[in-house]
This record gives structure tokens, sequence and C-alpha cells, in this order.
């Protein structure tokens, strides 16, 4: 008998695709409303809730909207996670992602937290969005640097 | 067997590169077509199921958004498969076999083959040892049985040319196809020439199915699934007869196809010879028109080609047109797993 002969442990596979993806019509509106320093959100006409970013169909009921709502670009923080890891998208070490109840809607955003030690932040912190320089500003979130607090607490 | 019911079908305005809409874009104002046609209240819906195709988008789980086309809230009973939507509507089939107190389904499938180039991406549904590593687009798997089939039952170029100037004619009349002068389509490869091969498609399609009596609550006209079943061969095409559609014979077999005669055949033939081997495996003489919407070879939204099958067999039944007609979609490289679903009128 011969002997087994040793296993096959790699193989080259030379995989690529290459993809064309666009936002599609709700998000770019969103985005082009970024894009001029606004947050546009919109209401569902059936259960009334207000999405943003802007949606043309509700999640929950799946009711077309065909509105939007401009939103003050202000929340709250409902909860956050202080992160120590250098990561080179990070403004700053540490950094603080936050989950924030947008003003004038029913959902939350996730965004980062700056301007303010990661130390001091807290659930119920009144927050702002901090722009970027105008001539930065492109249809990316990146246009908004982060959520510095507004001063003050939300009950 | 609990009678089953096609009681709405919709589906996009199909265009070979939607860039401005989601997939979730398209199918909303489809699904909200469909249940209007029905006229039933969304929530009161028992089942949904979807067929879709992650590697399309290129992200996981990208059906998932879909849902926020149907209203999944409060939760709904919901399932996906990841295949052609024909296969979705198997699935909602048996699950209104059980016969209790679900009785309407709604199925849909979408895709945007504008996103990728498909044909090089159906590789990666190739065993990843041996076949994928080289890397065989879906394009020249199908000129490979082309030629096997052309080869063995001696077609001459004009009868494979034919299929491709009906499907043309047909599709020019049929208001959701892509429109011929603005379609593009994947290179062909020899002996496949420009017509007979598919368009790149970006679409959508739903239809909702009923049983018990959901199916007069929604319609006076349903189209009724008298038989439906779905066969699988060999993975590997190289383990087949590629000169002929086993699995297509014996679903038709056990769908009942044969037993009395059809006016018209749906089937998901994305390229020429293919409608020429399931014509073969179908058993359909020259009475019977194959594809009158003008068949995938019009318009090829992948995921849902199969789905529009089956609704374009149901709306023929259901305008009159045709009394009986069966509809046929497929799946996996060269016509490896068939699905037939005959359809019935009153």
């Amino acid at each position: 008998m011969s002997t087994p002969a040793e296993p096959v442990t790699s193989l080259v596979f030379p995989l690529r695709l290459d993809y064309r993806l666009t936002a599609g019509r709700a998000l770019t509106r969103y985005l082009r409303g970024i894009q001029r320093g606004v947050f546009l959100g919109s209401r569902c006409p059936a259960c009334g809730n207000v999405y943003v970013p802007l949606r043309d169909a509700c999640p929950a009921d799946g009711t077309p909207i065909d509105n939007e709502v401009e939103l003050p670009g202000t929340g709250t923080v409902v909860t956050f996670a202080v992160n120590n890891i250098p990561d080179p998208r990070a403004p700053e070490v540490p950094y603080v992602c936050a989950q924030i109840a947008m003003d004038g809607a029913d959902v939350e955003m996730l965004a980062l937290v700056g301007g303010v030690p990661a130390a001091d932040v807290r659930i119920g912190m009144r927050v702002r969005a901090e722009w970027r320089p105008r001539d930065e500003w492109g249809a990316t979130m990146d246009n908004v640097k982060w959520f510095a607090p507004d001063g003050g607490e939300h009950a | 067997m609990r009678d089953v019911a096609v009681v709405a079908f919709a589906q996009s305005q199909h265009s070979t590169r939607d860039a401005d809409s989601t997939e979730v874009e398209i199918l909303a104002p489809v699904i909200a077509d469909a249940v209007a046609q029905a006229g039933v209240a969304r929530q009161s819906i028992g089942f949904t199921c979807s067929g879709s195709c992650d590697y399309l988008v290129g992200a996981p789980f990208s059906f998932v958004s879909a849902l926020d086309a149907v209203g999944a809230w409060p939760p709904i009973s919901e399932s996906h498969v990841e295949m052609d939507a024909a296969w979705a509507l198997y699935e909602a089939w048996v699950r209104l076999q059980h016969d209790d107190g679900t009785d309407t389904a709604l199925v849909y499938g979408f895709g945007k083959a504008s996103n990728v180039d498909v044909a090089e991406m159906l590789a990666l549904q190739l065993d990843p040892y041996y076949l994928a590593p080289l890397w065989p687009d879906q394009v020249s798997l199908a000129a490979l049985q082309a030629r096997a089939y052309i080869e063995a039952r001696g077609v001459d170029g004009g009868e494979l040319a034919a299929v491709g100037s009906a499907a043309r004619e047909a599709g020019a009349a049929n208001p959701n196809a892509v429109p011929y002068g603005s379609a593009t389509y994947p290179d062909p490869v020899e002996p496949l020439r420009p017509g007979d091969v598919a368009p790149v498609t970006d679409g959508a399609a739903a239809i909702i199915l009923a049983a018990g009596d959901a199916v007069r609550a929604c319609t006076d006209d349903p189209a009724w699934i008298r038989g439906i079943a779905h066969r699988i061969e060999a993975h590997s095409v190289g383990a087949r007869d590629l000169t002929r559609s086993r699995s297509t014979e014996q679903a038709a077999a056990a769908a009942g196809l044969g037993q009395t005669p059809v006016d018209i055949a749906e089937v998901h033939a994305q390229f020429g010879h293919e409608q020429l081997i399931l014509r073969d495996a179908l058993g359909l003489g020259p009475d019977v028109r194959i594809n009158p919407s003008g068949g995938p070879l019009a318009a090829n939204p992948v995921m849902a080609t199969g789905l529009i099958r089956i609704g374009e067999a149901a709306a023929r039944v259901r305008d009159g047109s045709a009394r009986r007609a069966v509809a046929h979609a497929t799946s996996g490289p060269c016509l490896q797993q068939n699905l037939v679903c005959v359809l019935e009128g009153e």
C-alpha cells in the first residue's frame, strides 16, 4: 500500500466582482439634504412616525411616504459606548458612539459624540450636530464631524 | 391536496438599468399593486415568502431590507429562499397545504442585474473546488449546452434564431418588458448569437396565492394551481446529458402536465436553445404558444424571472386567452433544477 498523499491545503481562486451601486431615491434625497446642511426625515401618513434618514416607505407598515420633514439637527443621547482602540476613521481616541434620539423624529441615529471628554458623556445629554466647514461638504455623512453637547440634560 | 389559486400578479416596468431606485424602491409599488388587486388588508396576509440573491447586491442579508416594502410590523410570518421566487411560491403553496387558518400568501422576487456582471457572478454557484476556480461564466456554460443540443438534434440556425425573433416580437407588445432599443445584453459566446441571450434586467414581481374561502373573497377569476413540482439534477454540468432536461420531464410528469393539453407555456429560458430543450422536455407541440409575454429573452429580472412565468401564465388563464397553461422556472447552471406549475381556469 502506498502512503496517503499529503493533503492539499490551499487553492488559488482569483475571485473579483465589481459592483456599481446607487443610493436610490430616498437616500439620495437625504444625502442631498446633508449636502446643504439639513437633516431630512419623512412622516408616515398611516402611523405618524417620523423617520431619519428619510424613507419613501414606512418600514413598519409599508405605507408609501412622499413628504419630507426638516429636522433641527439636535437630539438626546439614548445610550453610548466608549471605544479606546485607535481607528483611522475616528477623529480622536477615545471616541464615543451614541444612539441619538433626533428631535422631531421617532427613531434613533448612530453617530459619534465629541467635543467633550468621553468620561463626561451621559445618557440624557442634549447634543447638536457639529458640521465641518461648509467648503468641505459633499453628499456624505462626513459633513457631520460629530454631535457635541448642546448644554443641558433631557428629563 | 388543498386547492390553491393565483389571485393577483404584479410586476415592475422592467428596465436594463434602473439607477434611480434601490431594490426595495422597485419592489414597494409592485407589492402594493398585488395587495390592491387581491383586495385584502396587508396585515391579514397569512404568510410571506421571497426569493432573491445577496450576490446581486454584494451585501449579506440584503433581502431583509426588502421587508420595508412589505409592512412587517406587527411581526409577520415570513420566509426567504436564496433562489428564484418561483421556489418561494412553492414554499408558500406548501404552507397553504397545512390548512391551519393560513389562507393567503404573498410571494415576491426582485433583482437588479445591472449592479454586477451576473454571468460572471453565477460562476460562484458552481462547485468551489474544481469548477468555480476555472471561472466559467453563465453564458460560456450555456454555449456548451447549446452546441451539444444543436449537434445532437440537428437544429439549424434558423430554428434557434426564430426563438429570439418571436421573443422580441412578443416582448414589443408587453408593456412590462425591457424596451428593446434600450436593452443591454451579456456578450454572446458561440454558437449563441446576440438574439439568443436574455437582456440585463432590473425588476421585481409579486403574486398573491389564496386557498379555501379566501379565493372567492379575492377574485371571481382565479387561476387554480392544478399541479406543481420541482426536480433537481447533478450539480456538475459534466455529470449530465446536456441535450435534454430530465428534471423538467420528471417535474412535468409529477405536476400532471400531459393529462390534458395546455394552450400556452411560459418557460424560464434565458437562452434560445434552452427554450427548445424545455419545449422537448415539456412535450409542447406546435399548437402550444410558448412565452406569449416574450419570456426571459424580453425581460429577465434575475430571481423574479421564474415567478413572472407563473404570473404571466396565470394572467393568460384569468383573462380567458388560455384555459390551461404551464409555467416553468429554473435554477442552477444549464437548467440544473426545474419547477413546473400547471394552471387552470374555472
